[in-house]
């Protein structure tokens, strides 16, 4: 199973061992180095911004008071409802040349075309910026947290031997968040290493883009599979980093006990200019395009919200639902593997199949691809010669491969919403409850079930929303005329009818709500617990 | 009746590890007793293989009459009628503190008569409730009780369906050292008004005399001694638990004859302690002349006296209502180190004097063969 889940990826990495085709030296002539140098100078782009736009938020909310803090707290973190292609798509509409600003400075100025000067939102700065805009949610709740947790102990040492509280933040407070800051920018980067939907509307060639192209246009697979390879290798060096920081991370809980901090109180101009940044963030990321989406919904009701949508509705939820499932089923198995038997290659075998989480969906779509083209070709071969009946493509162009390929992205999601709940049935419960007349079947009924349900229902719809946000795998490996919200945003933007994408967009980010709502609310309930002194 | 427990030969291994060997003991009903020894002796192996979690290799286990694990014959953990208490409570988070109670009762087939009825089983419930003293706390959920009130909940958890046995694990580890003997005594009376014979597990003696009526001392996998608790401190079987068991130092010895020994200390009388594990060296008589060593508990010496030894007081430490005294006497066969103890006054009468005479003040001393 484990062997299952790891294929798309082995076979990605195993295609460095396969002959180049003419295709790749021709690739490898033309375009690869434009592949390589727009997708690091995106990645590096994007994780340095939203470095910026993730670090100042938290330090503010974390240090300082200053009016809406509390409420900044969790709505800062509700970009990351917003896909990036969607708000590439949003911000394309308001911000063209025939969008409602540009058409607003006309009028006022009376200026034609060619008049004035307007940043060009269709280029590689603007993808950095939303992009960076979407995604610094991950930095800002992840140094958010440790802001929050050093909280007494050092920062208070800091104060009584004499550096003032902007000194403490410098030498102190932000050195000590570095593991923080590395894994989630490291995520963000992984984030915008992945992103296709925008690249592609933006007109910028990077991998994703490039391994999709070569396999429609050269009908290449292999030479899309070294791409995806190549590309494979950025992602395995950022998880590396990622890795690496979460393991420094742990010295750096020096004390258990956990007391608020006294925030600075902010006053004046320098308040508001906080509550400012704040505000600018949320509205840039969320609110704007949100509000956008909805006005274009409204408009477009009438003609979008007919059958062919609730067909599309219908599509993505029950995909959604069987991926959810399964990957729950998955999930709870590999769990009790791991409680079950304590080895260690267990316990590897269940990190390798949570490995594809850090993938790019067109990475393992190609490495499904490959694998389930090569079965059915031999199938049907053996078949024709055996029986002279073709048995067709068996397996690729089929939900099947599709929910294979989503399961071996989201897998990792599921197995860590399950371990973190079966982490608090500590085994000695499973004992009291045995030694107090209940048998294997009954414990699993009565304590595990009862005390799972919360993480149980968190890995279902942590996955759900997922798979109905997940653009490329589901772009390449659907079966023919199968369309979900996703892809038919995809393709009204790609037709430049964006207020008619904006009802599919507009599902998407509701559900994509959902996963934000519940992060805050822990955010609540941690704070909760900081002010009762606990 | 039965005797609740009956452990005979038992032996655990992991492969070549032996984590305990041909242990043997029983317990009388209504009796309390102790598994006392250092972290890694066994001790909680021991206490898992009773309950029915780890299979033991050889031996056999009796619970009220009934084998429950032998040759032939193995009963899972819930098929035991055996009561237990985790070392950190293993209270469910999800149930209310009556339920948690009545989580057995519902549970356990054996006893499907006596509780059969939701009123025989509530009426139950709130008798254990009102034992444990937290009467108001029925409808509370675990997280909102305090450590020591969590404890006693999974103390009534576990009697609720009147197991002929009660297995403590380490029970006030996680507690308050300052709350420890206070719980350990309400936990006795609560086992004594509930006549069940129980079985607790602890590195500290000091809990297992509070607690138990009967202590097995054990070490690198063996029960060294299994004897009433007065019995233990009296009598300790061999060198190794006399050196555990209370406060006390050695001097050396020689046996002038089968009761008496001369040391440093003049001639003492002395009860000789044969070594039963170690057989070798076993002999049940001292021989005239034999090498042994003395133990001498603080409380038996008596400082100061007309006809004492000369002794040089190297260190006095300061506890509170007694100081120690650490003494240094000469002797021919090489200076010995003695601990006396003595009670602090209300006036400062504390020796500052480097030397003070030292005197046995008891009436027997106990001898053990020497390199026991």
């Amino acid at each position: 199973m484990v062997v299952l889940l790891a294929l798309p990826v082995l076979v990605v990495l195993g295609q460095f061992l396969t002959p180049s085709s003419e295709t790749w030296s021709h690739l490898a002539d033309t375009v690869l180095w434009d592949y390589v140098k727009n997708s690091l100078i995106l990645t590096a782009s994007v994780g340095l911004l939203s470095l910026i736009f993730g670090i100042a938020p938290a330090w503010l909310v974390a240090m300082c008071d200053f009016p809406g803090r509390r409420w900044f707290e969790w709505a800062l973190l509700l970009p990351l409802a917003m896909p990036a292609y969607i708000i590439a798509y949003t911000y394309t509409g308001l911000l063209d040349f025939s969008g409602p600003l540009q058409s607003l400075i006309r009028e006022w100025s009376g200026w034609g075309y060619g008049d004035y000067w307007f940043p060009e939102i269709r280029s590689m700065g603007g993808a950095i910026v939303l992009m960076a805009l979407v995604l610094y949610p991950y930095v800002y709740m992840m140094v958010r947290a440790a802001f929050v947790n050093q909280s007494l102990c050092v920062l208070e040492v800091s104060r009584s031997l004499g550096q003032g509280p902007w000194r403490t933040f410098y030498r102190l407070a932000l050195p000590l968040a570095r593991p923080a800051i590395v894994a989630g920018v490291s995520l963000a980067m992984m984030e915008a290493l992945a992103d296709y939907g925008t690249v592609q509307y933006f007109g910028i060639g990077t991998f994703t883009t490039g391994i999709l192209r070569t396999w429609y246009g050269f009908n290449d697979l292999p030479a899309a599979a070294q791409l995806a390879g190549v590309l494979m290798i950025f992602v395995i060096a950022l998880l590396v980093l990622e890795r690496f920081s979460r393991r420094n991370a742990r010295y750096h809980h020096t004390s258990r006990r956990h007391q608020a901090l006294r925030r600075i109180p902010l006053k004046g101009s320098r308040a508001w200019l906080a509550t400012a940044v704040c505000l600018g963030l949320v509205a840039a990321g969320f609110l704007i395009p949100a509000a956008q989406l909805l006005q274009w919904a409204y408009k477009t009701a009438a003609h979008t919200l007919d059958e062919a949508f609730l067909g599309l509705l219908w599509n993505s939820l029950y995909l959604a639902a069987i991926t959810a499932l399964s990957a729950l089923v998955l999930a709870l198995l590999f769990a009790y593997a791991q409680r079950l038997s304590k080895r260690a290659w267990v316990n590897g075998a269940v990190r390798m199949a949570g490995m594809g989480y850090a993938v790019p969906g067109m990475v393992i779509a190609v490495g499904v691809l490959v694998p389930f083209g090569w079965f059915d070709r031999t199938l049907d071969d053996w078949m024709r010669a055996q029986f002279d009946i073709s048995t067709g493509l068996l397996l690729s162009g089929t939900l099947f491969a599709l929910v294979f390929a989503y399961l071996v992205r989201f897998l990792a999601v599921s197995i860590n919403a399950v371990e973190s709940g079966l982490s608090r049935v500590t085994p000695s419960m499973d004992e009291a409850a045995r030694s107090l007349g209940l048998g294997t079947w009954g414990v699993l009924g009565r304590i595990h079930i009862p005390l799972l349900r919360g993480s149980l229902l968190t890995a279902l719809l942590l996955v759900f929303i997922d798979v109905l946000k997940e653009l490329p795998a589901t772009l390449i490996l659907r079966p023919f005329n199968f369309n979900t919200l996703a892809v038919r945003t995809f393709e009204l933007a790609g037709d430049e009818r964006l207020a008619d994408a904006s009802a599919p967009a507009l599902a998407i980010v509701l559900a994509g709500l959902i996963p934000v709502i519940m992060l805050s609310r822990a955010i609540t309930n941690s704070r909760f617990e900081e002010e009762s002194g606990a | 009746m039965n005797q609740p427990l009956n452990v005979q030969q038992l032996g655990l291994s992991y492969g070549d590890l032996h984590v305990f060997n041909d242990v043997c003991f029983a317990l009388e009903s209504g009796e309390i007793g102790c598994l006392l020894g250092p972290s890694g002796c066994g001790k909680t192996s021991l206490l898992r293989a009773i309950a029915g979690f780890e299979q033991a290799h050889s031996g056999h286990i009796d619970i009220a009459g009934e084998t429950v694990a032998g040759p032939q014959c193995w009963q899972a953990p819930e098929q035991r009628q055996v009561g237990m208490v985790f070392q950190d409570f293993a209270l469910f988070p999800h149930l209310t503190v009556a339920a948690n109670i009545a989580f057995g009762l519902e549970q356990n087939k054996a006893k499907q008569g006596e509780f059969a009825s939701k009123a025989q089983r509530e009426a139950r419930v709130t008798q254990l409730l009102e034992l444990v003293n937290l009467s108001q706390y029925a409808n509370a959920y675990p997280h909102q009780l305090s450590g020591g009130q969590q404890q006693r909940i999974a103390l009534a958890r576990a009697l609720a369906p009147k197991p002929a046995l009660l297995l403590l694990d380490e029970p006030f580890s996680s507690i308050d050292t300052e709350l420890r003997e206070q719980l350990a005594v309400q936990i006795r009376a609560i086992l004594k008004a509930e006549q069940t014979a129980a079985i607790l597990v602890t590195h500290d003696q000091q809990e297992a005399f509070t607690i138990a009526d009967r202590i097995g001392v054990m070490r690198d996998g063996r029960l060294r001694q299994w004897a009433l608790a007065a019995e233990i401190y009296r009598r300790p079987a061999d060198r190794v638990i006399a050196e555990f068991i209370g406060r006390g130092v050695f001097i050396d010895g020689i046996m002038s004859d089968a009761r008496h020994a001369q040391t440093a200390l003049g001639e003492l009388p002395v009860d000789y302690v044969a070594a039963a594990v170690d057989a070798e060296t076993s002999a049940d008589e001292a021989r005239s002349g034999q090498a042994v060593q003395v133990l001498i508990r603080p409380q038996q010496l008596s400082v100061n006296t007309d006809d004492g030894v000369l002794a040089q007081v190297e260190q006095t430490r300061f506890r509170g209502a007694v100081s120690d005294y650490h003494l240094r006497v000469e002797h021919e066969a090489g200076a010995q180190h003695l601990i006396c103890e003595m009670p602090t006054r209300s006036q400062g009468s504390e020796h500052h004097s480097q030397q003070l005479k030292v005197r046995f003040n008891d009436r027997q001393a106990l001898a053990y063969p020497h390199s026991s």
